[in-house]
Protein backbone atom coordinates (compact mmCIF):
# COMPACT_ATOMS: atom_id res chain seq x y z
CA UNK A 1 0.00 0.00 0.00
CA UNK A 2 2.95 2.15 0.91
CA UNK A 3 4.94 1.25 -1.86
CA UNK A 4 1.59 1.96 -4.19
CA UNK A 5 1.42 5.64 -2.53
CA UNK A 6 4.95 6.21 -3.04
CA UNK A 7 4.35 5.55 -6.40
CA UNK A 8 1.47 7.29 -7.03
CA UNK A 9 3.11 10.43 -5.44
CA UNK A 10 6.12 9.94 -7.85
CA UNK A 11 4.39 9.29 -10.61
CA UNK A 12 1.72 12.81 -10.06
CA UNK A 13 4.47 14.70 -8.41
CA UNK A 14 4.06 17.89 -10.64
CA UNK A 15 0.07 17.84 -10.41
CA UNK A 16 0.66 17.51 -6.87
CA UNK A 17 2.91 20.54 -6.51
CA UNK A 18 0.63 22.51 -9.02
CA UNK A 19 -2.91 21.71 -6.34
CA UNK A 20 -0.74 22.39 -3.45
CA UNK A 21 -0.06 25.92 -5.03
CA UNK A 22 -2.95 26.88 -6.59
CA UNK A 23 -4.99 26.12 -3.11
CA UNK A 24 -2.09 28.16 -1.67
CA UNK A 25 -2.83 31.22 -3.91
CA UNK A 26 -6.47 31.08 -3.35
CA UNK A 27 -5.63 31.37 0.40
CA UNK A 28 -3.24 34.40 0.04
CA UNK A 29 -6.46 36.08 -2.34
CA UNK A 30 -8.53 35.60 1.00
CA UNK A 31 -6.16 37.18 3.41
CA UNK A 32 -5.23 39.93 0.69
CA UNK A 33 -7.07 42.31 2.81
CA UNK A 34 -5.86 41.35 6.33
CA UNK A 35 -4.05 43.74 8.73
CA UNK A 36 -0.77 41.66 9.00
CA UNK A 37 -0.95 41.15 5.04
CA UNK A 38 -1.21 45.29 4.45
CA UNK A 39 2.00 45.11 6.69
CA UNK A 40 4.09 42.53 4.72
CA UNK A 41 2.84 44.04 1.77
CA UNK A 42 4.25 47.72 3.06
CA UNK A 43 7.61 45.94 4.23
CA UNK A 44 8.38 44.49 0.79
CA UNK A 45 6.77 47.92 -0.63
CA UNK A 46 9.22 49.88 0.74
CA UNK A 47 12.26 47.92 0.23
CA UNK A 48 11.68 47.34 -3.18
CA UNK A 49 11.02 51.22 -4.12
CA UNK A 50 13.87 51.69 -2.71
CA UNK A 51 15.95 50.35 -5.10
CA UNK A 52 13.65 50.95 -8.08
CA UNK A 53 13.92 55.04 -6.77
CA UNK A 54 17.47 54.57 -7.92
CA UNK A 55 16.32 53.68 -11.52
CA UNK A 56 13.63 55.68 -11.31
CA UNK A 57 15.71 58.60 -10.69
CA UNK A 58 17.66 58.09 -13.83
CA UNK A 59 14.53 57.59 -15.46
CA UNK A 60 12.99 60.65 -14.54
CA UNK A 61 16.36 62.81 -15.63
CA UNK A 62 15.99 61.48 -18.94
CA UNK A 63 12.65 62.95 -19.40
CA UNK A 64 13.25 66.17 -17.75
CA UNK A 65 13.71 68.20 -21.15
CA UNK A 66 10.58 67.16 -23.23
CA UNK A 67 8.77 67.16 -19.57
CA UNK A 68 10.41 71.04 -19.65
CA UNK A 69 8.77 71.90 -22.69
CA UNK A 70 5.32 70.57 -22.48
CA UNK A 71 5.34 72.15 -18.12
CA UNK A 72 6.09 75.57 -20.01
CA UNK A 73 3.14 75.37 -22.62
CA UNK A 74 0.78 74.14 -20.00
CA UNK A 75 2.10 77.03 -17.09
CA UNK A 76 1.24 79.76 -20.36
CA UNK A 77 -2.36 78.02 -20.78
CA UNK A 78 -2.96 78.10 -16.68
CA UNK A 79 -1.50 81.79 -17.03
CA UNK A 80 -4.11 82.99 -19.37
CA UNK A 81 -7.25 80.32 -17.25
CA UNK A 82 -6.03 82.26 -14.02
CA UNK A 83 -6.25 85.47 -15.41
CA UNK A 84 -9.46 84.65 -16.58
CA UNK A 85 -10.68 82.50 -13.12
CA UNK A 86 -9.04 85.44 -11.10
CA UNK A 87 -11.50 88.05 -12.00
CA UNK A 88 -14.34 85.71 -11.40
CA UNK A 89 -13.07 84.65 -7.63
CA UNK A 90 -13.25 88.31 -6.97
CA UNK A 91 -16.76 88.19 -8.05
CA UNK A 92 -17.72 85.17 -6.14
CA UNK A 93 -15.67 86.45 -2.99
CA UNK A 94 -18.30 89.35 -3.57
CA UNK A 95 -21.47 87.43 -3.82
CA UNK A 96 -20.62 84.87 -0.99
CA UNK A 97 -19.47 87.74 1.75
CA UNK A 98 -23.03 88.39 0.64
CA UNK A 99 -23.61 84.84 1.49
CA UNK A 100 -21.96 84.54 4.76
CA UNK A 101 -20.88 81.40 3.32
CA UNK A 102 -17.12 79.63 4.24
CA UNK A 103 -14.29 78.92 1.71
CA UNK A 104 -13.86 75.22 1.78
CA UNK A 105 -12.09 75.11 -1.36
CA UNK A 106 -8.72 75.58 -0.62
CA UNK A 107 -6.84 72.45 -0.09
CA UNK A 108 -2.69 71.23 0.94
CA UNK A 109 -1.08 69.40 -1.73
CA UNK A 110 1.81 67.06 -1.49
CA UNK A 111 4.14 66.89 -4.57
CA UNK A 112 5.17 63.65 -4.89
CA UNK A 113 7.36 61.37 -7.82
CA UNK A 114 6.03 58.48 -9.68
CA UNK A 115 8.70 55.79 -8.64
CA UNK A 116 7.76 52.79 -10.36
CA UNK A 117 4.05 51.62 -12.81
CA UNK A 118 2.60 48.51 -12.28
CA UNK A 119 0.78 47.98 -15.51
CA UNK A 120 -2.07 45.07 -16.07
CA UNK A 121 -4.50 44.86 -17.76
CA UNK A 122 -7.11 45.26 -15.13
CA UNK A 123 -5.43 47.43 -13.01
CA UNK A 124 -2.42 50.17 -13.22
CA UNK A 125 -1.07 50.99 -9.83
CA UNK A 126 1.43 53.13 -8.79
CA UNK A 127 4.28 53.64 -6.27
CA UNK A 128 5.09 57.07 -5.39
CA UNK A 129 8.28 58.78 -3.17
CA UNK A 130 5.92 59.74 -0.54
CA UNK A 131 4.36 58.12 2.43
CA UNK A 132 3.51 58.13 6.29
CA UNK A 133 6.38 60.95 7.06
CA UNK A 134 5.05 63.45 4.42
CA UNK A 135 1.47 63.08 6.07
CA UNK A 136 0.32 60.68 3.31
CA UNK A 137 -2.61 58.50 4.25
CA UNK A 138 -4.85 55.94 2.66
CA UNK A 139 -8.07 57.20 1.34
CA UNK A 140 -6.17 60.53 -0.20
CA UNK A 141 -6.80 61.67 -3.81
CA UNK A 142 -4.09 62.13 -5.93
CA UNK A 143 -4.13 64.54 -9.02
CA UNK A 144 -2.68 65.83 -11.72
CA UNK A 145 -2.12 69.12 -13.39
CA UNK A 146 -4.40 67.43 -15.84
CA UNK A 147 -7.06 65.69 -13.43
CA UNK A 148 -8.04 62.67 -11.28
CA UNK A 149 -4.91 59.83 -11.13
CA UNK A 150 -6.64 58.22 -8.47
CA UNK A 151 -6.60 56.99 -4.83
CA UNK A 152 -3.45 56.71 -2.12
CA UNK A 153 -4.11 52.70 -1.41
CA UNK A 154 -1.51 51.75 1.10
CA UNK A 155 1.64 53.70 2.71
CA UNK A 156 4.70 53.12 4.14
CA UNK A 157 7.01 55.75 5.80
CA UNK A 158 8.64 56.94 2.42
CA UNK A 159 6.17 55.17 -0.14
CA UNK A 160 2.41 54.67 -1.05
CA UNK A 161 1.03 52.75 -3.50
CA UNK A 162 -1.44 54.75 -5.39
CA UNK A 163 -4.61 52.91 -7.28
CA UNK A 164 -5.29 54.53 -10.65
CA UNK A 165 -8.66 54.98 -12.16
CA UNK A 166 -7.29 52.28 -14.13
CA UNK A 167 -8.46 49.63 -11.34
CA UNK A 168 -11.42 47.23 -11.57
CA UNK A 169 -11.66 47.40 -7.75
CA UNK A 170 -11.52 51.15 -7.65
CA UNK A 171 -15.51 52.98 -8.28
CA UNK A 172 -16.41 56.32 -7.95
CA UNK A 173 -19.77 58.69 -7.79
CA UNK A 174 -19.23 61.11 -10.43
CA UNK A 175 -21.22 63.73 -12.50
CA UNK A 176 -21.42 65.53 -15.33
CA UNK A 177 -20.79 69.22 -14.80
CA UNK A 178 -23.01 71.02 -16.57
CA UNK A 179 -26.32 68.65 -15.77
CA UNK A 180 -25.35 67.66 -12.33
CA UNK A 181 -26.58 64.26 -13.16
CA UNK A 182 -24.46 61.53 -10.97
CA UNK A 183 -23.23 58.09 -12.00
CA UNK A 184 -20.80 55.96 -11.16
CA UNK A 185 -17.22 55.75 -12.76
CA UNK A 186 -15.30 52.10 -13.29
CA UNK A 187 -12.94 50.49 -15.30
CA UNK A 188 -13.71 47.50 -16.57
CA UNK A 189 -10.45 46.12 -18.12
CA UNK A 190 -10.33 47.98 -21.62
CA UNK A 191 -12.90 51.46 -20.95
CA UNK A 192 -13.25 54.13 -18.61
CA UNK A 193 -17.19 54.10 -18.31
CA UNK A 194 -20.08 56.05 -16.34
CA UNK A 195 -22.77 54.15 -15.83
CA UNK A 196 -25.97 54.35 -14.51
CA UNK A 197 -27.40 57.24 -16.45
CA UNK A 198 -30.74 57.25 -17.28
CA UNK A 199 -31.92 56.71 -21.02
CA UNK A 200 -33.81 59.65 -21.52
CA UNK A 201 -31.36 61.76 -20.15
CA UNK A 202 -29.89 64.00 -23.28
CA UNK A 203 -25.71 63.90 -22.94
CA UNK A 204 -23.89 66.24 -25.45
CA UNK A 205 -20.70 65.18 -26.75
CA UNK A 206 -17.65 66.22 -24.37
CA UNK A 207 -19.50 66.95 -21.45
CA UNK A 208 -17.26 67.20 -18.76
CA UNK A 209 -16.87 64.17 -16.34
CA UNK A 210 -15.76 65.54 -12.35
CA UNK A 211 -16.04 63.54 -9.00
CA UNK A 212 -18.73 64.44 -7.03
CA UNK A 213 -19.61 65.51 -3.38
CA UNK A 214 -21.57 62.58 -3.14
CA UNK A 215 -18.84 60.44 -2.92
CA UNK A 216 -17.86 58.60 0.11
CA UNK A 217 -14.12 58.19 -1.31
CA UNK A 218 -13.49 61.79 -2.78
CA UNK A 219 -16.41 64.66 -1.93
CA UNK A 220 -14.30 67.35 -4.04
CA UNK A 221 -14.88 68.06 -7.40
CA UNK A 222 -11.57 67.06 -9.34
CA UNK A 223 -12.00 66.94 -13.39
CA UNK A 224 -11.75 62.93 -14.51
CA UNK A 225 -12.22 63.30 -18.28
CA UNK A 226 -14.90 64.29 -20.80
CA UNK A 227 -17.42 61.74 -22.35
CA UNK A 228 -16.46 60.30 -25.90
CA UNK A 229 -19.87 58.58 -26.56
CA UNK A 230 -22.83 56.28 -25.35
CA UNK A 231 -21.83 52.70 -25.34
CA UNK A 232 -25.32 51.10 -25.27
CA UNK A 233 -27.60 53.54 -26.84
CA UNK A 234 -30.06 50.70 -27.49
CA UNK A 235 -29.97 48.06 -24.82
CA UNK A 236 -29.98 48.20 -21.29
CA UNK A 237 -31.75 49.63 -18.96
CA UNK A 238 -29.36 52.88 -18.37
CA UNK A 239 -26.91 54.64 -20.73
CA UNK A 240 -23.48 53.69 -19.87
CA UNK A 241 -21.38 56.05 -21.24
CA UNK A 242 -17.24 55.89 -22.54
CA UNK A 243 -15.20 58.36 -20.79
CA UNK A 244 -11.69 59.94 -22.16
CA UNK A 245 -9.89 60.84 -19.24
CA UNK A 246 -7.67 63.79 -18.87
CA UNK A 247 -4.16 61.99 -17.49
CA UNK A 248 -2.53 60.01 -19.63
CA UNK A 249 -1.39 57.31 -17.25
CA UNK A 250 1.56 56.27 -19.35
CA UNK A 251 3.54 59.04 -19.64
CA UNK A 252 2.41 60.83 -16.29
CA UNK A 253 5.75 61.49 -14.04
CA UNK A 254 4.90 63.96 -11.33
CA UNK A 255 1.46 63.78 -9.16
CA UNK A 256 0.22 65.49 -6.42
CA UNK A 257 -1.78 64.38 -3.33
CA UNK A 258 -4.56 65.75 -1.53
CA UNK A 259 -3.96 66.47 2.15
CA UNK A 260 -7.70 65.12 3.07
CA UNK A 261 -8.96 61.54 3.58
CA UNK A 262 -13.28 62.31 2.62
CA UNK A 263 -14.39 60.87 5.85
CA UNK A 264 -12.70 63.31 7.94
CA UNK A 265 -13.89 66.22 5.43
CA UNK A 266 -17.54 64.90 6.20
CA UNK A 267 -16.70 65.32 9.82
CA UNK A 268 -15.25 68.93 9.49
CA UNK A 269 -18.23 69.56 7.44
CA UNK A 270 -20.70 67.65 10.05
CA UNK A 271 -19.39 70.33 13.03
CA UNK A 272 -19.33 73.31 10.55
CA UNK A 273 -22.56 73.01 10.53
CA UNK A 274 -23.20 72.18 14.14
CA UNK A 275 -20.95 75.33 14.51
CA UNK A 276 -23.42 77.04 12.01
CA UNK A 277 -26.33 76.32 14.36
CA UNK B 1 29.66 27.10 -4.85
CA UNK B 2 27.57 24.23 -5.97
CA UNK B 3 26.54 24.99 -9.54
CA UNK B 4 23.04 24.43 -8.73
CA UNK B 5 23.04 26.84 -6.15
CA UNK B 6 24.54 29.30 -8.32
CA UNK B 7 22.18 29.06 -10.86
CA UNK B 8 19.31 29.30 -8.97
CA UNK B 9 21.03 32.58 -7.35
CA UNK B 10 21.76 33.60 -10.86
CA UNK B 11 17.65 33.19 -11.90
CA UNK B 12 17.19 35.52 -8.48
CA UNK B 13 19.15 38.27 -9.55
CA UNK B 14 17.61 38.23 -13.27
CA UNK B 15 14.04 38.00 -11.82
CA UNK B 16 14.73 41.88 -9.43
CA UNK B 17 16.60 43.09 -12.92
CA UNK B 18 13.66 42.27 -14.90
CA UNK B 19 10.89 43.61 -11.94
CA UNK B 20 12.95 46.70 -11.55
CA UNK B 21 12.44 47.48 -15.79
CA UNK B 22 8.60 45.62 -15.55
CA UNK B 23 7.93 48.69 -13.28
CA UNK B 24 9.83 51.00 -14.37
CA UNK B 25 10.72 51.08 -18.67
CA UNK B 26 8.07 48.50 -19.66
CA UNK B 27 5.33 51.12 -18.93
CA UNK B 28 6.86 53.57 -21.56
CA UNK B 29 6.28 50.92 -24.00
CA UNK B 30 2.64 49.73 -23.01
CA UNK B 31 0.49 49.62 -26.25
CA UNK B 32 -3.02 50.85 -24.68
CA UNK B 33 -2.88 48.63 -21.62
CA UNK B 34 -1.44 45.78 -22.74
CA UNK B 35 2.58 45.48 -21.42
CA UNK B 36 5.21 42.59 -22.37
CA UNK B 37 5.59 40.43 -19.19
CA UNK B 38 9.38 39.84 -18.89
CA UNK B 39 9.30 37.58 -15.67
CA UNK B 40 7.00 35.20 -17.66
CA UNK B 41 10.14 34.68 -20.17
CA UNK B 42 12.61 34.25 -17.50
CA UNK B 43 9.71 31.44 -16.06
CA UNK B 44 9.83 29.91 -19.01
CA UNK B 45 13.46 29.74 -19.13
CA UNK B 46 14.23 28.70 -15.79
CA UNK B 47 11.23 25.99 -16.31
CA UNK B 48 12.94 24.57 -19.25
CA UNK B 49 16.32 24.30 -17.56
CA UNK B 50 15.42 23.14 -14.25
CA UNK B 51 12.03 21.18 -14.90
CA UNK B 52 8.44 21.66 -14.50
CA UNK B 53 8.39 21.56 -10.79
CA UNK B 54 10.90 23.70 -9.76
CA UNK B 55 9.90 26.39 -12.46
CA UNK B 56 6.20 26.32 -10.92
CA UNK B 57 7.89 27.21 -7.47
CA UNK B 58 9.88 29.55 -9.17
CA UNK B 59 6.82 31.14 -10.91
CA UNK B 60 5.06 31.03 -7.70
CA UNK B 61 7.93 32.67 -5.74
CA UNK B 62 7.97 35.43 -8.90
CA UNK B 63 4.21 36.06 -8.46
CA UNK B 64 4.36 36.25 -4.82
CA UNK B 65 7.19 39.19 -4.95
CA UNK B 66 5.13 40.92 -7.97
CA UNK B 67 1.60 41.13 -5.94
CA UNK B 68 3.53 42.24 -3.27
CA UNK B 69 5.19 45.32 -4.67
CA UNK B 70 2.55 45.91 -7.43
CA UNK B 71 -0.32 46.60 -4.88
CA UNK B 72 -2.90 43.58 -7.30
CA UNK B 73 -4.96 41.05 -5.04
CA UNK B 74 -2.28 39.09 -3.51
CA UNK B 75 -1.97 35.42 -4.58
CA UNK B 76 -3.21 36.62 -7.89
CA UNK B 77 -0.04 36.99 -10.31
CA UNK B 78 1.40 34.05 -7.95
CA UNK B 79 -1.52 31.70 -8.96
CA UNK B 80 -0.92 33.15 -12.81
CA UNK B 81 3.05 32.05 -12.82
CA UNK B 82 2.52 28.93 -11.38
CA UNK B 83 0.98 27.60 -14.15
CA UNK B 84 2.76 29.31 -16.37
CA UNK B 85 5.53 27.74 -15.02
CA UNK B 86 3.54 24.36 -15.64
CA UNK B 87 2.72 24.62 -19.00
CA UNK B 88 6.32 25.87 -19.90
CA UNK B 89 7.78 22.74 -17.82
CA UNK B 90 6.02 20.52 -20.20
CA UNK B 91 8.66 20.69 -22.90
CA UNK B 92 11.38 20.62 -20.39
CA UNK B 93 13.62 17.97 -21.54
CA UNK B 94 17.21 16.58 -21.34
CA UNK B 95 17.65 17.97 -24.77
CA UNK B 96 17.13 21.48 -23.19
CA UNK B 97 19.03 22.91 -26.54
CA UNK B 98 15.98 22.09 -28.41
CA UNK B 99 13.60 24.53 -27.57
CA UNK B 100 16.12 27.10 -25.75
CA UNK B 101 18.40 27.78 -28.82
CA UNK B 102 15.24 27.34 -31.45
CA UNK B 103 12.44 29.49 -32.71
CA UNK B 104 10.43 27.26 -30.28
CA UNK B 105 10.97 28.90 -27.52
CA UNK B 106 9.03 32.02 -28.62
CA UNK B 107 6.13 29.55 -29.13
CA UNK B 108 6.48 28.50 -25.74
CA UNK B 109 6.67 32.02 -24.22
CA UNK B 110 3.77 32.32 -26.55
CA UNK B 111 1.27 29.87 -25.05
CA UNK B 112 2.83 30.33 -21.05
CA UNK B 113 2.22 34.24 -21.64
CA UNK B 114 -1.77 33.27 -23.29
CA UNK B 115 -1.95 31.46 -19.50
CA UNK B 116 -0.70 33.55 -17.52
CA UNK B 117 -2.39 36.60 -18.45
CA UNK B 118 -5.48 34.82 -19.11
CA UNK B 119 -5.35 33.34 -15.78
CA UNK B 120 -4.40 36.65 -14.26
CA UNK B 121 -7.74 38.24 -16.07
CA UNK B 122 -10.04 35.60 -14.83
CA UNK B 123 -8.68 35.80 -10.96
CA UNK B 124 -8.81 39.62 -10.98
CA UNK B 125 -11.73 41.26 -13.40
CA UNK B 126 -14.35 38.33 -13.35
CA UNK B 127 -17.33 39.56 -13.94
CA UNK B 128 -20.76 38.02 -15.12
CA UNK B 129 -21.41 41.34 -17.05
CA UNK B 130 -18.69 41.04 -18.80
CA UNK B 131 -18.33 39.09 -22.14
CA UNK B 132 -15.81 36.23 -21.42
CA UNK B 133 -14.48 35.67 -25.29
CA UNK B 134 -13.62 39.76 -24.90
CA UNK B 135 -11.74 39.53 -21.83
CA UNK B 136 -9.31 36.50 -22.66
CA UNK B 137 -8.99 38.60 -25.74
CA UNK B 138 -7.80 42.38 -24.65
CA UNK B 139 -6.60 40.78 -21.49
CA UNK B 140 -5.04 37.57 -22.56
CA UNK B 141 -3.87 36.89 -26.05
CA UNK B 142 -2.83 40.85 -26.60
CA UNK B 143 -0.48 41.12 -23.62
CA UNK B 144 0.87 37.92 -24.93
CA UNK B 145 1.20 38.24 -28.63
CA UNK B 146 3.86 41.36 -26.90
CA UNK B 147 5.54 39.35 -24.65
CA UNK B 148 6.23 36.68 -27.44
CA UNK B 149 7.38 39.54 -29.59
CA UNK B 150 9.68 40.81 -27.04
CA UNK B 151 10.69 37.38 -26.92
CA UNK B 152 11.40 36.99 -30.72
CA UNK B 153 13.34 39.89 -30.44
CA UNK B 154 15.75 38.73 -27.11
CA UNK B 155 15.94 35.54 -29.56
CA UNK B 156 17.55 36.77 -32.51
CA UNK B 157 19.32 39.48 -30.89
CA UNK B 158 21.05 36.31 -29.11
CA UNK B 159 24.39 35.09 -30.88
CA UNK B 160 23.66 31.87 -32.40
CA UNK B 161 25.65 29.35 -33.61
CA UNK B 162 25.02 28.16 -37.83
CA UNK B 163 22.09 26.58 -38.42
CA UNK B 164 21.08 26.11 -34.76
CA UNK B 165 17.97 28.50 -35.87
CA UNK B 166 16.90 25.15 -37.96
CA UNK B 167 17.54 22.60 -35.57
Amino acid sequence: MKRLLLLFIDRFKPYLVLIVFVILSFLLMSISENESTQKLRALALSSFSRVAGVFGKLNFISNLSSDNEALRRKNAELMLENNQLRQFGVENKELRDMLDFRDTTSFELIAAEVSAKSFLADQVNFTINKGEQDSVKPGMPVISHDGLVGLVYSVTSGHAIVRTYKNVNLKLIVKLLYSGTPGVLKWNGAQLIMEGLSKTLEIPKSERVITSELSSLIGVNLPVGDIDRVLNPESGLFNNLLVKPYVDLNKIQNVFVIRMVQSKKVDEYELNYLKGK
Amino acid sequence: MNKKYSNHLFAILIFILLLILQVIFVPFIAIENAVPDLVVILIVYYSLKEGQINGMIFGFATGLVFDLVSGSLLGSAALAKTLAGFVAGFFSSKRVDIYLNTFRFIFIVLLTAFVNSSTFALVTNFDLNNNLVNLIFEQGITPALYTGLVSAIWFYAMPQKKGEFLK
